[in-house]
């Protein structure tokens, strides 16, 4: 199973076609009850979507509720998964479909929250501060739109290509492109800032 | 531009369309040199640059979360053996139980199946009787295991245990169900566990 736990970017065809048949093989056996090897997946896949809707939300807190969320809801439809294809890419689609609905009564998708009035640096403050230090990825948040900052980081970030992107955002291929070459446009307008 | 760059985003800006063109405008290179700078410090930030900080226990949060959904699968599993086959073998057995009365050897007699139950011993004896139990139990181990083997699972052989235990059970209360009714009185077994 070391082959799953991989960088996909560093991989070799040969090595993505292991790793999609170890997670083929993960999941049917999952699917089956083994508890081994749901516990692997788990393992295997709590990092990157921790940090996928970490990176989106920008709150730990949420961050963590709406990872373990999207695991129970992967796990009570993963018998409908298709294993042809990444499962890393259909956990992106339920983690934003988790954090979307998580956040749509609170209305805070990819916003900060309110300053407080209590004396001191408030929430916006603080995650500013976060983001002098952080670099790139937090100014992009900071100026991108939720939609550009989604598919730049599933672009770039997750290093999937265009089309698992796309399919991981729920947007087709062109909207994907569109909205990186918008946040592009934005990133490198202001590009002192950042490079 | 956005054309080139849509053109360009899955593929290496030197090569093909893209290349050719670049090679003849200099503000295009210049534009895509930008864009891959750009690229190289998203990619390379995300994994380098303050990252994602995994809050200790998350995968055990996650895990005990899930457990349940788990176990839910390894029951339901179970159910739908139980649900799929359980139902199709007792039918199947019943239809070959009522087969077996029909096909089993009859007195040359004209009476209905109503008065088998008052033959005489005369007419169904006792070799008769075991006759009929011994099809029967050879009958039922063959379905037995006819459905063991189409439920080849391999990775619950205690829950098929149980299964079969259960059809054998089943099959030995049908046996019973026949003698008393329709096996002469002073011919039935005196042994209860037939």
């Amino acid at each position: 199973m070391e082959a799953v736990s991989m960088s996909r970017a560093a991989m070799t065809a040969e090595e993505l076609e292991a790793t999609r048949s170890a997670e083929a093989e993960l999941v049917r056996a999952a699917v089956a009850g083994d508890a081994q090897a749901a516990r692997e997946l788990v393992r295997l896949f709590h990092r990157p979507i921790f940090r996928f809707v970490s990176r989106m939300t920008g709150q730990a807190q949420d961050a963590e509720d709406i990872t373990q969320e999207t695991f129970v809801k992967a796990f009570r439809s993963l018998d409908k998964v298709d294993t042809s294809r990444p499962l890393i890419n259909w956990l992106f689609t339920i983690a934003r479909r988790t954090a979307l609905n998580h956040f749509r009564a609170k209305k805070q998708w990819v916003e900060l929250p309110p300053e407080s009035a209590s004396e001191g640096p408030g929430p916006r403050q603080e995650v500013e501060r976060q983001e002098r230090v952080d670099g790139l990825w937090a100014k992009a948040r900071r100026v991108l739109s939720a939609p550009e900052f989604e598919a730049l980081w599933l672009r770039f970030g997750e290093d999937l290509s265009t089309e698992e992107a796309a399919e991981a955002a729920g947007r087709t291929i062109t909207s994907i492109k569109t909205l990186i070459y918008r946040a592009r446009q934005r990133l490198l307008a202001g590009k002192e800032s950042f490079l | 531009m956005r054309l080139l760059q849509s053109r360009q985003d899955d593929a290496s800006c030197e090569s093909g369309f893209v290349g050719r063109h670049q090679t003849q405008c200099p503000d295009c290179a210049a534009y895509f040199a930008q864009v891959s700078g750009l690229d190289s410090a998203l990619r390379y930030e995300a994994d380098h640059a303050a990252p994602v900080e995994i809050p200790g226990g998350l995968e055990a949060r996650i895990w005990t979360a899930v457990q349940p959904e788990v176990a839910a699968r390894r029951v339901g599993t179970r159910s739908g053996w139980t649900v799929g086959w359980r139902p199709l073998a007792l039918g199947a057995m019943a239809v070959l139980t009522v087969a077996m009365v029909w096909m089993s050897p009859r007195p040359a007699s004209s009476l209905s199946d109503q008065s088998v139950a008052m033959a005489q011993p005369g007419e169904f004896d006792e070799t008769d009787l075991h006759e009929l139990l011994a099809t029967l139990e050879t009958q039922s181990t063959e379905l037995l295991a006819t459905v063991a083997q189409v439920n080849d699972r391999g990775s619950q052989p205690d829950v098929l245990k149980q299964e079969l235990i259960a059809l054998g059970s089943d099959a030995r209360g049908a046996l019973r169900f026949l003698e008393r009714n329709f096996v002469p009185s002073g011919m039935q077994s005196r042994d209860e566990a037939i």
